[in-house]
């Protein structure tokens, strides 16, 4: 449980340079994924979850540049080491799975060739034996046929094939982290499940490491060992899954838990089925950031005390912390 | 190039699990070539570049009569003693057409080419790396684009000597501009997909991205801008050696047509047999252009 993060994010600030001055994309950003285990990150649209997920690959958007911090991977500090070293960790170390598996895929190669060009230009294997792997990864990620469907074209897999084939390729080189950027938020609720089904047994084969970046926390119980709940480019809570999902802390990750719908047979407003709770308001633009703590002006439990100061990261429970002067009241108490 | 149909998108999960359709859709390349051949007029365009290439390619040791000898009376018509008709000073026409017509054919393919290359080098880093890079690239795009560009060529030629090579040099300066922008479109377009981005997150570099995983993506227009541009080039070869600005020792079509133009009203079959066959040569390429056109577009694949 304790061993040594394979992932490590230490105060990372993101900045994106305006003519009003910098805007704080991600604002001291800090987490850490054990070896072999499932970060969630969750949020609303626009916090910073996938910014945090392209600032470790180095793949920002032009404009944002990191400002402070580290990201150490496995003891390296990836924020300045140069672009060549960068595009070996990437694809060998880190790989990454889109959001969007319908057009994450090259429509003019087959899946099998664009398998095979991954495993050949990070592991120098011959035409051959990379197409051999091509097959063994489809077969991983139980594509029926996969002999045949080597030859296939993107456009004949359905949108969960795809989002399989992608995560073959992310695997083929067995990467010891998987960024899994919304993997399956375009993808039915059946094939959802299949897909986390899938991810699972792949992580308990390979022992790779899995940031899991979504805003549905159906996904985080099913998936995560740990979650680090953003919002707007704060990290305002992290800790062990269990935890946070049985006994969230800061009053935004409560507010997420009761916008999950909970199905129930028959159960209607009358015989006690709560309707579905909406977070009142809107994540504050960039650069419109409100003085005090950032969740204050939607925040039932806000004070004045909160719109004023800007809270800290405290400890409220084992290695569960939170960004909430109420939180931190309550843990003191 | 091929979007998917939205209907097997949504196929349920049951169907995912079913095994691989067995009737095997064909290549993308073969079904292209049948939608191409199955479009008359492309098919015809083919046909007749390929006969014109048999032609000049076989046809002057077929024919067995020097285009440079004066074999005849001077502007006897065509019928006359030779099928085509001579020229100014006597010489067979029809052996001067089919010699001429490797000259222009090599001109203009080999100045196409260079077009191309040129154009999708330039294209392909404005478009990739965007920016300041973009803006200089485009600016020197667009110096060459306003340029007229028959008169910079004649300037080319004039300045190094007439030759072969000097030629294919100036056609291809003066014509990549097109080609140029055509392929920063597709770049700027492609290079914002998805499959760009996780190319890049697999490690792929700006090399690999530029030519492996963006340039195939983008070659429908440029292959369909690349015959155009061949059967361009033709023209512009005629037209600079109609001005008397061709290679001097090499017979072209336009080189004919030039040399006979003050005796164009007697002895019409002089610049016309020439002219046919230039008129020919661009019409089957640019048939062919539209045919692959037509045969890479989507929308006009589901109505074939």
């Amino acid at each position: 449980m304790t061993a040594q993060p394979f992932l490590e994010i230490r105060n990372l600030t993101v900045e994106l340079p305006t003519d009003s001055g910098p805007i704080k994309v991600l604002d001291d950003i800090s987490l850490a994924i054990r070896r072999g285990t499932t970060m969630g990150v969750v949020g609303e649209s626009g916090c910073g979850k996938s910014m945090t997920a392209l600032a470790i690959m180095r793949l920002l958007p032009p404009g944002f540049k990191i400002t402070s911090g580290q990201i150490l991977l496995d003891g390296e500090d990836i924020t300045d080491v140069p672009d060549a070293r960068m595009r070996e960790l990437r694809g060998n170390e880190i790989s990454m799975i889109f959001q969007e598996p319908m057009t994450s895929l090259n429509p003019v190669f087959t899946v099998g060739e664009q398998i095979a060009e991954a495993v050949r230009q990070h592991q120098g294997l011959d035409t051959g034996k990379a197409e051999q792997r091509a097959i063994e990864m489809l077969k991983a990620v139980q594509i029926p046929g996969a002999e045949a469907r080597l030859n296939s074209y993107p456009h004949e897999f359905s949108g969960g094939m795809r989002q399989r084939v992608m995560i073959a390729m992310a695997l083929a080189c067995q990467p010891r982290l998987i960024i899994a950027d919304e993997p399956t938020t375009a993808l039915d609720v059946t094939v959802q499940a299949q897909i986390f089904a899938l991810m699972r047994e792949l992580q308990q084969e390979t022992g790779t490491a899995i940031m899991l970046i979504t805003h549905d926390l159906g996904a985080v119980a099913e998936m995560a060992d740990d979650v680090a709940v953003f919002y707007a480019g704060w990290r305002i809570e992290s800790g062990p899954a269990a935890e946070i999902l049985r006994r969230p802390s800061h009053p935004y990750t409560s507010g997420l838990m009761s916008c999950t719908p909970r199905l129930r047979l028959g159960a209607s407003a009358a015989e006690g089925g709560a309707a579905l709770r909406e977070i009142a308001g809107m994540v504050p633009q960039l650069g419109k950031m409100p003085v005090g703590c950032r969740f204050a002006p939607r925040c039932t439990r806000a004070d004045g005390y909160c719109r004023t100061n800007v809270p800290k990261d405290v400890i409220v429970g084992p290695q569960h912390t939170a960004m909430c002067w109420k939180a931190e009241e309550e843990a003191l108490a | 190039m091929m979007k998917s149909d939205p209907m097997t998108d949504t196929l349920p999960p049951q169907a995912e699990v079913a095994p691989p359709p067995a009737a095997k859709p064909d290549h993308p390349m073969r079904e292209t070539m049948k939608i191409f051949l199955r479009n008359k007029s492309a098919a015809g365009g083919l046909i007749l570049l390929l006969a014109i290439l048999f032609a000049t390619v076989f046809g002057p040791s077929m024919y067995g009569v020097d285009p440079l000898e004066m074999v005849w009376v001077p502007l006897s018509p065509p019928g006359d003693g030779t099928p085509l008709g001579t020229d100014y000073i006597g010489r067979d026409i029809l052996a001067g057409v089919l010699v001429g017509g490797r000259v222009t054919l090599i001109v203009g393919a080999v100045s196409a080419i260079m077009t191309i290359v040129i154009g999708i080098l330039v294209g392909a880093f404005a478009g990739f790396f965007g920016g300041r890079t973009d803006v200089a690239l485009m600016k020197f795009t667009e110096f060459f684009q306003v340029l007229p560009s028959l008169l910079l060529a004649m300037v080319l030629v004039t300045i190094f000597a007439p030759s072969l090579f000097t030629i294919i040099l100036a056609i291809g300066i003066v014509g990549w501009a097109q080609v140029a922008r055509l392929t920063r479109a597709e770049f700027m377009r492609i290079g914002n997909l998805e499959y760009v981005k996780a190319a890049r997150a697999a490690g792929a570099g700006n090399a690999y991205l530029m030519f492996r995983v963006i340039l195939p993506g983008s070659l429908p227009p440029i292959i369909v801008a690349s015959a155009l541009v061949t059967g361009s080039s033709i023209l512009f070869e005629a037209g600079l050696s109609f001005l008397g600005l061709g290679d001097p020792n090499q017979l072209t079509w336009g080189l004919i047509i030039g040399q006979n133009q003050n005796y164009l009203l007697d002895a019409w079959w002089t610049v016309t047999c020439p002219g046919v066959a230039i008129f020919l040569t661009v019409l089957a390429i640019s048939l062919i252009g539209d045919g692959i056109n037509d045969a890479l577009n989507p929308r006009a694949r589901k109505r074939a």
